[in-house]
């Protein structure tokens, strides 16, 4: 219950609480085991669909929407940084995250500190700063703004974000090295191999996750996480699957930046 | 926007050397000559019409579209695109005690955000000075209109009631977008659905049952539709759902909000149009140019007229 009140925004209520249901009205999906509850296969990644060009009067923009995630992506910039900040031979990447209030499903996300996430913005920059190309930019600050339409869980979140921060930047004109895909898994102890691409429900199960950040154009990585206890093999095994798979995203953010190029006629 | 690639000369006043301007570079450089261009000849730079004298003319409005139940975490939800402008509008429910001087009637708060993502105008941080005035404008316009009536939010007077936050963001900030919040607010009303709720007395809490295909839960019963239009007024020129471009650079900006009951009722219920909000802020309106008697007075008339006869297309779009 939020007690703080907002005075720049009309707020909730005295006593407002979100909706509560009877216990025996609330299904909870059981841990797949032989299959995943949407029918997926163990490695199956949803289909991603990706445009560019939704915010006009930003440098670039990307739109992501990837099962029941939605999010959008705007880069501002390069631009000149104020007088009153120290004189920097590369850009500045200042990454900027922010849920929509209704993102969550579950409650309400209180605008205000409820919808800003500044970890997510971190793992937003520690992905893609190690792929653009900076130095060519002194004095210089490029803005990377993200709003989540609607989330599943952190895991795609972050890989979303990734990926359509990377078209967006693409579509700035930032120079880069290649575009950087996202991508997670989740390792359930009822299946056999880790679960590519997350929902909310399986993540719940996990015992582990993780999430690899790369450039498929270079075979590189610019940042992986692992969180819980595995095995070295089986973090190998995901790390395998998982860039495999960003190489297939990889020609979908592609295709999306030339049909962009297309639509508005540069291409 | 189509452009046109094509070079104009300069503006006359400077000097007759080989200064040859592309239409962006003019636009960017003088923007006020750019636009008088196009006004002079009776159009405007993304192809509309400026208003004709008589009737209305549907090249005079920018492309709507509206899209309902895109956002799945949300009970209901509306993505209105009003040209380039977008925003979204996510409806989400809670439960709280009715105020003590208002027993018998729920909330409604409904906010403006405007993220540093849909403008350069706009910094990330709290909300700036323009949100919280369009914010305060979009509660007037729903409230005033009585379009949700709180008294069908409750559930048990005095001890609970449903609470309707509409949170809309936008996502693409190109003028209009308190038209298109509103639009979006309305949109999104009609497709919610308030889940089976009963006080529980022994626990002293509301109990809900989800809405779902078995259980699809109570429509809403809503009041009049309200809807928003917007007005610059360029010199002696008005025109009608300005762009960003042109509502910088309008000496006059207009906003004019009615309300229509469904087209449900009666043909002549239904066509009476009521007057919810007007807004005009800027220099006052001057009188037409070729000397036409009460001129600011004429141009509101005019925009009454095109005001009336936009809230019933907007009507019809939404299926009210």
């Amino acid at each position: 219950m939020n007690t703080v009140s907002d005075r720049r925004r009309f707020n909730a209520p005295e006593g407002a609480q979100p909706l509560q249901f009877s216990q025996q009205q609330i299904t909870i999906s059981p841990a797949p085991q032989t299959t995943r509850n949407d029918g997926r296969a163990w490695g199956h990644v949803r289909p991603i669909f990706i445009k560019t060009g939704l915010v006009s009067e930003a440098s670039g923009s990307a739109y992501i929407e990837t099962g029941s995630t939605k999010l959008v992506c705007a880069v501002y910039g390069p631009k000149p940084t104020p007088p009153s900040v120290p004189f920097s031979s590369k850009a500045k990447l200042n990454v900027d995250v922010k849920f929509a209030p209704f993102s969550s499903g579950t409650r309400r996300f209180v605008p205000g500190k409820d919808t800003e996430s500044p970890e997510l913005s971190t793992a937003l920059h520690q992905a893609i700063l190690p792929s653009l190309i900076l130095h060519q930019l002194p004095k210089s600050q490029i803005d990377l703004f993200v709003t989540i339409l609607e989330s599943d869980g952190r895991d795609d979140d972050i890989s979303a974000g990734v990926t359509a921060s990377s078209v967006a930047l693409a579509e700035a004109g930032i120079q880069m090295y290649g575009l950087v895909i996202g991508s997670s898994a989740a390792f359930i102890p009822s299946a056999p191999t880790p679960l590519l691409d997350p929902t909310r429900d399986e993540a719940r199960f996990a015992k582990a996750f993780v999430y690899l950040a790369c450039i498929p154009a270079l075979g590189t990585v610019t940042s992986t996480t692992v969180q819980g206890i595995i095995s070295i093999e089986a973090y190998e095994q995901a790390l395998e699957q998982c860039s495999t798979i960003s190489g297939q995203i990889h020609s979908v953010a592609r295709d999306a930046l030339l049909q962009g190029a297309k639509d508005s006629g540069l291409a | 926007m189509s452009n046109v690639h094509e070079s104009i000369p300069g503006p006359s006043s400077s000097s007759s050397s080989s200064s040859t301007l592309t239409p962006a570079l003019f636009k960017r450089l003088h923007p006020r000559p750019y636009l008088e261009k196009f006004v002079s000849e009776g159009i405007r730079p993304d192809g509309r019409l400026v208003t004709p004298s008589q009737g209305t003319d549907e090249a005079v409005w920018r492309d709507l579209s509206v899209n309902v139940g895109s956002i799945s975490t949300a009970p209901a939800s509306a993505l209105v695109r009003l040209g380039n402008t977008t925003v979204v509008c996510g409806i989400t429910l809670e439960v709280a005690p009715p105020d003590l001087a208002t027993p018998y009637q729920g909330f409604l708060v409904p906010n403006i955000d405007l993220p540093a993502l849909c403008s350069p105008l706009f910094r990330p941080g709290p909300p700036s000075d323009e949100a919280q005035v369009l914010s305060s404008r979009l509660r007037d316009i729903l409230i005033s209109s009585n379009v949700l009536p709180l008294s069908s939010l409750l559930i048990e007077p005095a001890k609970s009631a449903f609470v309707v936050y509409m949170d809309v963001v936008c996502l693409n900030y190109d003028g209009g977008v308190l038209d298109a919040a509103v639009l979006a607010c309305v949109a999104a009303l009609r497709e919610l659905r308030l889940p089976e709720a009963i006080w529980d007395i022994d626990n002293l809490q509301t109990v809900c049952t989800p809405v779902t295909s078995t259980s699809p839960g109570r429509k809403l019963e809503l009041g009049p539709m309200p809807a928003s239009i917007s007005f610059g007024v360029f010199g002696s020129h008005l025109l009608p759902d300005p762009t960003l471009f042109e509502t910088q650079l309008c000496t006059s900006n207009l906003t004019i909000a009615v309300t229509l009951p469904s087209a449900s009722m009666t043909s002549k219920a239904a066509s009476s149009t009521s007057l919810v909000h007007l807004y005009q802020a800027g220099a006052p309106l001057i009188p037409h140019v070729g000397g036409l008697e009460g001129g600011g007075k004429h141009q509101l008339n005019l925009c009454f007229e095109l005001v009336r006869a936009r809230a019933h297309v907007l009507r019809g779009i939404l299926g009210w």
